[in-house]
């Protein structure tokens, strides 16, 4: 199912006018494989939705996130690609042979999309959709010419009603009848294992490749099913710089994207919810250049769900954090705490109901679990020959 | 993590004040452990850049590779030195031994078992599983060989890597872990895992709650003020500090490898690793002054005791030029080991719960466990067993609540574990009447005391005998061959 991209779309203006000027980022893979990682925070997804650049609007509201990459990480992971990629492929063919034993022949035809003569901007992307577009008609239609690998092609996913445009620097390989993504990475694979979230943050990035492809080929009139649910990571072979390349089934990851896609309506029911209206009046009511107030009412106008995993994944975490700090949520020392106070929805509650408070109504369990742990460090305090 | 974990968090979230977990410390410490304190190159795995390390806080060693992405430096500057100190510091270990007389043979116990201390969980790793599998396998002839020292500290890493698998075992310690379990915080599991910012929850300056301490230490982690306690570096400290000071050294070495003139341009690195390393090590030490000071539960040394015993049979193979570690485990050695973990997590729980009441609190909250006032003791309650009368001592116990153990469940006086066996025979309410099913011509809980019952033992699970040849249903697991290798130059 595509949708197609609505220019007057009401949520897309909406959308557009709650962002105003605040700065803007243009969604990637790995802003839309953060699909995944907080489903149920409505602020990340109406600001990821509103194209605001997250780490710019903590930055207004004082809170910038630590992250970024070093230099080096950065230079090791470019110099495997290179030499991946060096004479032709030459040895990630090899690796491809012998590690997953695909059949590839001697002579690859590759194929890169370039934006030679096209202005740079959406123009250029729109230029080598339409060649990755023709590549992948011709792989699906059998032709014999057809390239065996495409490099930095450039597909459409639709979120909602909005067009994100994927610079894949993943390849698809075609072979036999199966278009393969595949990934290079910089990390190692250590005696046929990895880092588990390293594998986790690339399967979820591949799965939006695979996406985008499959929603390629339907547009087509192909069939998806074309591309493997396998993909393919390159990485590095315990701790040497030979290549080793190993299968990653993403069909969990898929289907768990799909399902966030097909609630393509979520973002407009959560306007609705929030009475963007209102909100949008406020917003315009403030001065143009005053990007500090509005960055705060806007985000502090959107529900969060703060969880301590968001402090490796999201830009607004320390915004975040502050807030659910401030209003006791017990959702910010952890899933165990949460899954135990959450109904009380204040860690100061919970302390008063362990302290002796009549717990209210909705967390009578919870209040005898609390009382009976508190009542438990009392009682092994008089324990016979405790210490 | 048990109710009365959530409760000291919400504690500690809502006071700001870090909360003790335990009465006492449950893991055994040296004064004078092996502390390291190691970065490594962002994006290169196996690289360090530099290694501070000693028995001693106001003695550190300090090795760097000013370029770890040449093997040549990597190897020189660090990795064997590195392992032939870690070499020399074992072998009193491995060499000075006391004799016991096992059942038919005397066998010759190593005195002491090593203990290494890393700042947290990632250094660990870095130490344990990365250093020694990317040492253990190098070729000790032909191209690209190191001494046999480093190949044999490969072997050692990864000893201490499988040792610390085993839950409670000593050997490699991580402050964080150590920090954890002794203390709750206000803040998530995963913001522990910064040392500098759970140190400031445990030990905030004078004058200052836990939380706000370690709010400002997170600006100063932020802000680049405090480096990060490795093994990988800050990216900023990469960006900011080491890159410039690696593109002058890198130009003006132009590709030599020589250690005349890798020695004479590399002071400004070495420098620069040493103060961003400082501060890791200050904190670990930090952590081990805070945990020393605190009183060893009772069966902390039985645990040692388990960890001595292995590093015997470990140092018996060094000895015996035998201490190879295979790729992968095979069926029957994947079988001892998850059965060994087994017994090692239950005599740890069992162990902890017993030293200390807090910890006991946790299974009494849960439901695992009774606490109450002994208000009845009969000691010579008789009755018919399967021939004669014989005795079977009731005790009465008022918990103040309503009973969770069912009728006819059976636990362990905590005085006794193991020993004094009881049975619930009734529940009226909040008091219980237990019968004592075995151990009862011992101590008994006196009535007017407070008594504990659980179901905590030391003993295993009783497993058959392992067959000889691996059963057909556990054939066909690859293991890969080994094969000595080359480490590789990825400058």
């Amino acid at each position: 199912m595509v949708t197609q991209r609505n220019e007057a779309g009401s949520t897309s203006n909406v959308l557009e006018q709650l962002r105003g000027n605040l700065p803007e980022r243009r969604a990637n893979a790995r802003t839309t494989a953060a699909l995944l990682d907080n489903p149920s925070c409505t602020r990340r997804s109406v600001l990821d939705a509103a194209a605001v650049d997250l780490n710019k609007a903590a930055e207004l509201l004082g809170a910038p996130p630590k992250f970024g990459q070093s230099p080096f990480a950065l230079g090791q992971g470019n110099r495997f690609e290179r030499r991946v990629k060096a004479d032709n492929y030459a040895l990630l063919v090899e690796v491809l042979r012998r590690d997953v034993g695909y059949e590839l022949p001697d002579k690859l035809k590759t194929f890169s999309t370039t934006t030679a003569g096209v202005a740079p901007g959406e123009a250029a992307l729109e230029a080598r959709v339409q060649q990755t577009k023709d590549a992948l008609a011709r792989i699906a239609g059998g032709d014999e010419d057809a390239p065996n690998v495409i490099d930095h092609g450039v597909t459409i996913l639709h979120v909602g009603d909005t067009k994100i445009y994927l610079e894949q620097d993943a390849l698809a390989f075609n072979f036999g009848d199966e278009l393969q993504i595949c990934e290079i990475k910089g990390f190692p694979i250590v005696d046929g294992s990895a880092e588990p979230e390293k594998v986790g943050a690339a399967a979820r990035q591949s799965a939006v490749y695979l996406a985008s492809l499959q929603d390629t080929l339907e547009e087509l009139g192909a069939d998806p099913a074309l591309v493997s649910h396998d993909v393919v990571l390159i990485c590095t072979r315990n701790y040497t710089i030979q290549p080793t390349a190993h299968k990653v089934n993403v069909t969990r990851e898929l289907r768990g994207l799909r399902r966030q896609l097909s609630r393509k309506d979520r973002v407009e029911d959560l306007l609705q919810e929030l009475e963007a209206d209102e909100l949008l009046e406020e917003l315009n009511e403030l001065a143009e250049e005053d990007l500090e107030t509005r960055a705060q009412l806007l985000v502090s106008s959107l529900p969060l769900n703060f969880v301590p995993r968001c402090i490796s994944d999201c830009d607004m975490a320390r915004v975040c954090r502050t807030e659910a700090e401030a209003s006791g949520d017990p959702g910010r020392l952890g899933s165990e705490v949460d899954n135990l106070v959450a109904g009380l929805g204040d860690i100061r509650i919970a302390k008063d109901i362990a302290d002796g408070a009549d717990p209210p109504e909705n967390g009578l369990e919870v209040g005898i679990v609390l009382r009976r742990a508190k009542s438990a460090v009392e009682a092994t305090k008089n324990l016979a020959g405790a210490t | 993590m048990s109710a009365v974990d959530v409760l000291l968090a919400i504690e500690a979230a809502t006071s700001g004040q870090v909360q003790r977990r335990t009465t006492v410390r449950h893991r055994h410490l040296e004064p004078e452990p092996l502390v390291i304190v190691a970065y490594r190159m962002a994006g290169e795995a196996g690289a360090p850049l530099g290694v501070m390390y000693g028995t001693s806080r106001d003695a550190p060693s300090l090795l760097v590779a000013p370029e770890p992405r040449s093997i040549g430096i990597r190897f020189r500057d660090v990795m064997n030195p590195f392992g032939e100190f870690l070499c020399n510091w074992l072998d009193p270990f491995v060499e000075e031994r006391e004799m016991r007389q096992a059942r038919h043979r005397v066998v010759e116990d190593c005195i002491n078992a090593p203990q290494i201390l890393v700042p947290n969980h990632a250094t660990a790793g870095f130490v344990g599983a990365v250093l020694g599998r990317s040492l253990r396998y190098l070729r000790t002839e032909g191209d690209g060989a190191v001494p046999e020292t480093t190949v044999l500290a490969g072997n050692h890493f990864t000893w201490f890597e499988q040792q610390s698998a085993l839950e409670g075992s000593c050997v490699l310690l991580a402050a964080t872990d150590l920090l954890r379990r002794h203390f709750a915080t206000g803040q998530s599991d995963l913001e522990d895992e910064d040392l500098h910012v759970l140190l400031s929850w445990v030990d905030p300056p004078a004058g200052k709650t836990g939380a706000e301490a370690a709010a400002e230490m997170e600006l100063a982690r932020h802000s680049g003020d405090k480096p990060g306690a490795g093994p990988t570096p800050d990216a900023d400290w990469d960006r900011d500090v080491l890159d410039p000071l690696l593109e002058v050294f890198n130009e003006q070495r132009a590709g030599s490898n020589d250690k005349e003139v890798v020695d004479r341009l590399s002071g400004d690195i070495i420098t620069a690793v040493g103060d961003a390393l400082a501060h890791s090590w200050d904190a670990t030490w930090r952590a081990h002054e805070i945990l020393l000071e605190m009183l060893p539960g009772n069966t902390v040394e039985d645990r040692w005791e388990s960890d001595r015993r292995a590093w015997t049979y470990h140092a018996d193979r060094v000895r015996d030029g035998w201490a190879f570690f295979r790729i992968k485990d095979t069926a029957k050695q994947a079988a001892w080991m998850i059965s060994n973990r087994e017994d090692a997590l239950t005599a740890l729980e069992a162990g902890e719960a017993l030293d200390d009441p807090l910890v006991l609190a946790g299974l009494v909250a849960g439901g695992e466990a009774l606490i109450g006032e002994v208000t009845a003791l009969d000691r010579d309650n008789k009755e018919q067993g399967p021939k004669n009368m014989v005795t079977r001592p009731l005790i009465d116990l008022e918990l103040g609540e309503p009973c969770p153990l069912p009728i006819g469940s059976t636990s362990y006086w905590t005085v006794r574990p193991g020993k004094a066996k009881v049975e619930v025979i009734s529940v009226d309410g909040s008091s219980v009447g237990l019968k004592v099913v075995a151990g009862m011509t011992g101590d008994l809980p006196e009535p007017g005391t407070i008594a504990a019952f659980a179901d905590l033992t030391f003993s295993s699970i009783p497993r058959p005998k392992a067959p000889q040849a691996t059963p057909w249903t556990h054939v066909g697991a690859e293991t890969p061959s080994i094969e000595s290798e080359g480490p590789d130059d990825t400058e």
